[in-house]
């Protein structure tokens, strides 16, 4: 019988949008996603010169700050992970000077063989670790991004360069898929995402003997995240590049509509760097709610430095919080699970691991209810700046003049709870799931999943008691 | 390639970035970047043993001989209804004295209309002064109270009105609110009793403003040819230990509102001044 999510779609439901010829030549073309990547270049050197220009003003009027903190991120969380998965990384400028120094070309394929030092990876750094620590401690200068235009600019600036260095040293995007800072999150939320990359037939891949989505051919380069496009089932780790796309000879590869969270049943590579991702991001989302949307301003001082001693409370509070004291706590209700199911022989880490993963249907949830906090009080600046970038005075679009205009922030906090509850549902769907997939037998799965409810529960009424009070 | 060629452009590149960062710090804009350090305006509150009799009036000859501190105003911008205009009043003129039992404050400043009524679509002037109730006053900020607990004096012309000549509020704005039979009962209903032109307030952000228990602050408002001048007066030490502000000698931190009638300044729309530093003898 079809596994059915809400009872209602099955979970092994999918729809191949390059069925559609349009979108097959689309994909197949070496214009894209090149023509994405070189128009957010465009934006970016606007943003970068917003940025360095910009200097002391303020941020609500600052092309840069508004561009990439309201807009680029909202989109990044309304749409672009919960529906496209890394559609992000698509269209990402930031690895496009690495690849051009690698391949000796924007455009065409020049060969197998890439230029560079071409070193691999260290492989004790093959995980999320590394992209979890520079993610929080991008964090902890998250008061400065928001009002500092060059804050935003250094920040940008350095990724970029590091991205650069990183090709320079290393193999294809190894900056990518274990430095980025923006990579890590969207790998662990396109878990949940509506789109997939995916091989068609696995008999075809399996008689083609010269694995050209990997080893790459004349029409398409080998997959630049490194991974096998013939035999991948999660989405974590493919930066949909759609190489494999262009080299696979069979057109054997597909782009699908799926429904959300499949991936989170996919027991393969689960590791505690995922698991303390999804910790990360949840305890990240916490201490912005409180700094940014919250009444209480002793703690927007301590984020935006206003004290050394402040600060280095708000770090170290932080740190905690995210680090150790969410991960403290989910051990705990990990414990319960184990005692409540009885099965002795499931190990502790395999239970705090798998059910780890409950925690991104929510953490997403979260991430977007905060960011609707952003863009309904915030979003009418972005009208201001498209005209007059660099605050020379200029009236491109004629809307310069719009006047700060918050938007519904009426209802916010019920939004947010709302947008919530919802994906509380999934978190608790597949944590079901999860629990089936976790324990050897149905009775263990149901006791060893109450102890996790509970904590979902927790979670999401605290976040709840913060939206609206 | 070479390890000594990918260690050459890394190397450039690292320092055309910070190269880069350098000019963001000290430029702006493609000027050089500074930043005046803001001057807080100390004011003397000298010991002057004499007394005020506000029913009186403001004894302007007794203010004469007290040193003013002129305080520069802003507009404030950012709270809807949006200003009509953005330009500030310019300055108020500031004196304050103590005779041990009362401390007095002086407010002078320019304004070519009277507005003494609250009406439909019709405002009065005003002034205040805020006071930060926590030992460590954050930095003063656009909104009154913003940033931790303040007590805020604020004079209403169409107060100082019904106060001092005694006369009933204006009932046109609210008309709707006032009970026809207010003078039957035996508590009041609705009307309202003017006990000070002075509203004696508490705040801790933005729309906590809250009267106080105890209303301790007296006031009168004189206009002519122009010019409000306005004394306040309270006890030096207050009723409430709490939620009132004492001044003992030393320093302390005040700030200035200013509230324009005629240009339809009221609640968030008014001009106001950074903190301004007393230094009580």
């Amino acid at each position: 019988m079809a596994d059915k999510l809400f009872g209602l779609i099955d979970l092994n439901w999918r729809f191949e949008l390059t069925k559609f010829k349009l979108i097959r030549n689309l994909f197949k073309s070496r214009w894209f996603p090149l023509l994405a990547i070189i128009f957010n270049l465009f934006i970016f050197v606007i943003i970068l010169i917003s940025g360095l220009i910009g200097g002391f003003s303020a941020g609500n009027y600052n092309f840069g700050i508004m561009i990439v903190w309201i807009l680029w991120w909202v989109m990044l969380m309304f749409i672009l992970v919960p529906i496209f998965s890394r559609a992000w990384c698509l269209m990402c400028p930031f690895p496009v000077f690495s690849d051009w120094l690698q391949r000796g070309a924007l455009f065409v394929v020049t060969g197998l063989k890439l230029k560079g030092l071409g070193l691999k990876w260290p492989k004790a750094l093959k995980n999320m670790w590394v992209m979890n620590i520079l993610f929080l401690v991008t964090t902890f200068f998250s008061g400065f991004f928001t009002v500092r235009p060059l804050a935003t600019f250094i920040l940008l600036g350095g990724i970029i360069l590091l991205a650069f260095l990183i090709g320079l040293v290393f193999e294809k995007r190894s900056f990518c898929l274990y430095v980025c800072p923006v990579s890590g999150f969207q790998g662990l939320y396109s878990q949940f995402a509506m789109a997939e990359v995916r091989r068609k037939d696995p008999e075809i891949c399996k008689n083609h003997k010269v694995k050209t989505c990997y080893v790459g051919n004349e029409c398409g380069y080998g997959c630049p995240w490194m991974l096998t496009p013939f035999n991948f089932t999660k989405n974590t780790y493919c930066g949909m590049c759609l190489e494999c796309f262009k080299s696979c000879p069979h057109d054997n590869m597909a782009f699908n509509l799926r429904p959300p969270g499949v991936d989170l049943l996919v027991d393969e590579k689960r590791g505690l760097d995922e698991a303390w991702k999804a910790f990360i991001m949840l305890g990240i989302a916490m201490v912005f709610f409180l700094t940014m949307q919250g009444p209480w301003g002793f703690l927007k001082d301590w984020v935006r430095g206003t004290s050394l001693k402040g600060y280095l409370t708000f770090i170290s509070l932080h740190t905690a919080f995210s680090l150790l004291i969410v991960p403290a706590i989910f051990l705990v209700f990990s414990y319960l699970s184990k005692s409540f199911s009885g099965a002795k022989e499931v190990s502790l880490k395999k239970i705090f691991t798998n059910f780890s993963y409950t925690l991104v249907p929510l953490g997403l949830g979260v991430w977007i209810a905060f960011s609707v906090g952003i863009v309904l009080p915030n979003g009418s600046y972005i009208l201001h700046i498209i005209s007059d970038p660099f605050a020379w005075g200029w009236n491109l679009f004629g809307t310069r003049s719009v006047p700060w205009t918050p938007v519904f922030t009426g209802a916010l906090g019920h939004l947010q709870g709302a947008v919530l509850i919802v994906f509380y549902l999934f978190s608790l769907a597949y944590g079901a799931r999860l629990s089936r997939q976790t324990y050897p037998t149905e009775e263990q799965a149901k006791r060893g999943w109450i102890p996790i409810l509970i904590f979902l529960t927790l979670a999401t009424l605290a976040f709840l008691w913060l939206y609206i009070g | 390639m070479k390890k000594s060629t990918a260690f050459l452009i890394a190397v450039i590149l690292i320092a055309a970035f910070a190269g880069l960062i350098y000019y963001g710090v000290t430029n702006s804009r493609g000027t050089p970047v500074k930043i005046e350090k803001i001057v807080t305006p100390l004011a003397e509150v000298p010991f002057i043993a004499q007394d005020i009799d506000l029913a009186q009036g403001i004894s302007p000859e007794l203010w004469q001989g007290i040193k003013p501190q002129e305080i520069k105003l802003m507009y404030q911008v950012t709270v809807l209804p949006w200003p009509k205009i953005k330009a500030g009043l310019g300055e108020v003129t500031f004196k304050a004295f103590h005779n041990k039992e009362n401390i007095y404050f002086y407010l002078s400043w320019p304004d070519n209309t009277e507005d003494r009524f609250h009406e439909t679509a019709v405002w009065p002037d005003a002034g205040a002064i805020m006071f930060p109730l926590e030992k460590k006053a954050q930095p003063h900020t656009i909104m009154m109270g913003f940033l931790g607990r303040v007590n805020i004096w604020q004079w209403k012309a169409n107060q100082d009105r019904e106060y001092w000549k005694n006369e009933s509020p204006q009932t046109n704005a609210y008309v709707d609110f006032y009970y026809p039979f207010e003078e039957q009962e035996l508590f009041p209903v609705s009307k309202h009793v003017t006990k000070s032109a002075v509203n004696d307030l508490l705040a801790i952000r933005v729309g906590t403003i809250t009267p106080k228990d105890n209303q301790e602050v007296m006031g009168k408002g004189v206009w002519e040819n122009g010019v409000w001048s306005i004394v306040l007066k309270r006890p030096l030490e207050a009723l409430e230990a709490e939620n009132g502000v004492n001044f003992a000698a030393g320093k302390k931190l005040a700030a200035l509102a200013i509230w324009n009638g005629s240009q339809e300044d009221r609640g968030g729309r008014k001009s106001i001044s950074d903190w301004v530093e007393l230094n009580i003898q």
